[in-house]
């Protein structure tokens, strides 16, 4: 929040001239920390008013509600049109609903995007609210929804209905992704309608967006951008949007040295579930509360025809129980 | 009673007293948020249930700790402490719980933070609100590595992770001295190294809290940990189990 504005939101603020209030950017005090840090006695000379007067504004200013209190997240829960899932989600004390940071984990073409589009589908369809969706890979299907809604024998109205409100934008590199949401946050605080209408954000998949930050520096780099995303994400979901991040994962022998890159290392054959490890380091890992895992059945035969089926494993929550899981089936309707 | 006996690993039987710094450490997804957030919970139950009735200011940057998880908290604390009565008819219902638990959050102010000017901006609002409102006992902070990646391009010369948790450490601390409170922060353990051996002004850290995680197992000071139904002392784990726990290589 600007500081202009906050000032004047307080009682000794409001007295204040136009030309006072100038003054504060002629020299340089902006941002509210640049004002706290001036010297009082500065202030005083500046503004031609009393130290006691400028003391009281600062006190004013600090007990203010500012953007980053805790407005209050709604308390009510969504569904996720999937009965299976969200029978777990209710099991491991995490039911769908607004403010939440899922992570979606699994190796590639394991069926994390088709559980999004499904997430995606069901959401404005039960909800009448509308949903981000950020293709990093830029492969979303349009197709693809518009089968899900003939499977599910809507009518015309309905499904162009749906199709709007799955709104698609396409992010090649974590800095778009941060600028997108920055700008998701400004639209709300102006209270832009179809800001204000979009309740989730799903982003398929965020790995792709780092899969190049090699190297020592760009390590670093990666850490600062998936830093000032989990921020942004964050503030996000105070704000009441829920989050589901797709992210990739690989098998790793040895889980003390999982690269931070999420390099796949060792013999497939020779490692078991449990040490299937998602991408982007450890940092990211605790960003989500709750991470699920898409994974095959373990007796099925990669080669022969895919039935379909998929486990859902909770391997990590913040709030609650985990290792729990479910059975999924990807249907030409969705993930039922 | 679980939850008393976190307390009581942590601060021993007589607790903690004004003017105290206690530091949650260890590494990623070991649980230091859970237990800050029980800790807290333990201080802002009413004295009747065995809690202290402060008001409490979190600084959250990691925001693990929401309203909803606090709120869960401070129920279970309530609930442990009912199930202590020797009168079934002196428990109170759930509504009664519920009620109660809504007054100790009304005494919670969250001062969330985004970014790193937040955080500067959080602590010296804490001053003026702990002047504004004496009831305040209680400064945490979740959790003081969360920002060190930040603000990645802009920094010419980035300090070490040492000197950016010891500079955070000592601005708390200096607010906790100033007005006369608690201060409790969590920090990960890789940002206690001084690997280039920085000279720095000591700390007057109270307690500490060590938290580990060997094995899917997470101990509190060696102590095993159990996080259902609330955090509190597994006791179902042997001591000859939590020794050779921590006697293996990690």
């Amino acid at each position: 929040m600007d500081l202009r504005p906050m000032i004047l939101q307080t009682c000794t603020g409001r007295l204040l001239s136009e030309y006072q209030l100038n003054l504060l950017r002629k020299n340089n005090i902006c941002s509210l920390i640049d004002f706290y840090d001036a010297d009082e006695k500065k202030l005083h000379e500046l503004w031609a008013i009393n130290i006691q007067s400028v003391r009281e504004l600062k006190k004013e200013l600090s007990l203010l509600p500012k953007g980053s209190v805790d407005e209050g997240t709604p308390d009510f829960n969504y569904d996720t049109g999937i009965e299976e899932l969200d029978k777990l989600l209710d099991s491991v004390e995490q039911p769908f609903k607004p403010g939440r940071v899922w992570e979606l984990c699994g190796q590639p073409g394991v069926g994390k995007t088709q559980l999004l589009y499904t997430l995606a589908l069901n959401f404005v369809w039960k909800h009448s609210q509308a949903v981000l969706f950020i293709d990093t890979k830029r492969e979303f299907s349009c197709k693809r929804i518009q089968d899900m809604l003939r499977a599910r024998e809507v009518d015309e109205e309905a499904s162009e209905r749906a199709m709007k409100g799955i709104r698609v934008v396409q992010a090649a590199t974590g800095a778009d992704i941060n600028d997108l949401l920055k700008s998701f946050d400004h639209q709300l605080t102006a209270e832009t309608h179809a800001s204000m209408q979009t309740k989730l954000v799903l982003i398929d998949s965020l790995a792709a967006c780092f899969a190049f930050y090699r190297g020592r520096r760009m390590r670093d780099v990666r850490k600062s951008v998936l830093t000032e995303l989990a921020c942004k994400i964050r503030k996000l979901a105070l704000r009441g949007v829920a989050f589901v991040i797709g992210n990739v994962s690989f098998f790793e022998n040895n889980k003390d040295s999982c690269g931070d890159d999420g390099e796949q290392n060792g013999d497939d054959e020779e490692v078991t579930r449990q040490q299937l490890e998602p991408m982007l380091g450890s940092y990211w890992s605790s960003v989500a509360t709750l991470r699920l895992s898409v994974e095959l059945p373990e007796e099925e035969d990669f080669t022969l025809q895919d039935d379909g089926l998929r486990f859902i494993y909770v391997i990590s929550n913040t709030y609650g129980p985990d290792g729990e899981h479910c059975l999924l089936r990807i249907t030409d309707a969705g993930v039922v | 009673m679980g939850s008393h006996q976190l307390h009581f690993a942590v601060f021993g039987s007589c607790g903690f007293e004004a003017d105290t710094l206690v530091e949650i450490s260890g590494p990623g997804n070991s649980g230091k948020s859970l237990v800050l957030q029980q800790l807290v919970a333990h201080c802002l139950v009413p004295y009747k249930f065995g809690g202290r009735q402060w008001s409490v200011l979190l600084i959250n940057l990691s925001h693990k700790i929401n309203r909803e998880s606090l709120a869960k908290s401070i129920r279970m604390e309530l609930k442990a402490y009912s199930v202590g009565e020797v009168i079934a008819a002196k428990c109170p219902t759930e509504e009664q719980l519920a009620e109660i638990a809504g007054e100790c959050m009304s005494r919670v102010r969250f001062l969330n933070c985004f970014a790193n000017d937040d955080v500067s901006t959080s602590l010296i609002d804490a001053r003026y609100a702990i002047i504004n409102d004496p009831g305040i006992q209680l400064v945490a902070m979740d959790t003081l590595s969360e920002f060190y990646w930040l603000d990645e391009p802009k920094i010419a010369k980035r300090m070490s992770m040492y000197r950016h948790y010891r500079l955070l450490q000592a601005r708390l601390e200096k607010l906790c001295k100033d007005a006369i409170v608690c201060g409790m922060y969590t920090v990960e353990s890789a940002f206690l190294e001084n690997r280039f051996g920085e000279n720095l002004p000591e700390a007057g850290i109270k307690y500490h809290v060590r938290m580990q995680k060997i094995q899917n197992q997470i101990l509190l000071n060696g102590l095993p940990l159990s996080f259902s139904n609330g955090i509190h002392l597994d006791t179902n784990t042997s001591k000859e189990i939590t020794e050779a726990l921590l006697t293996q290589p990690s």
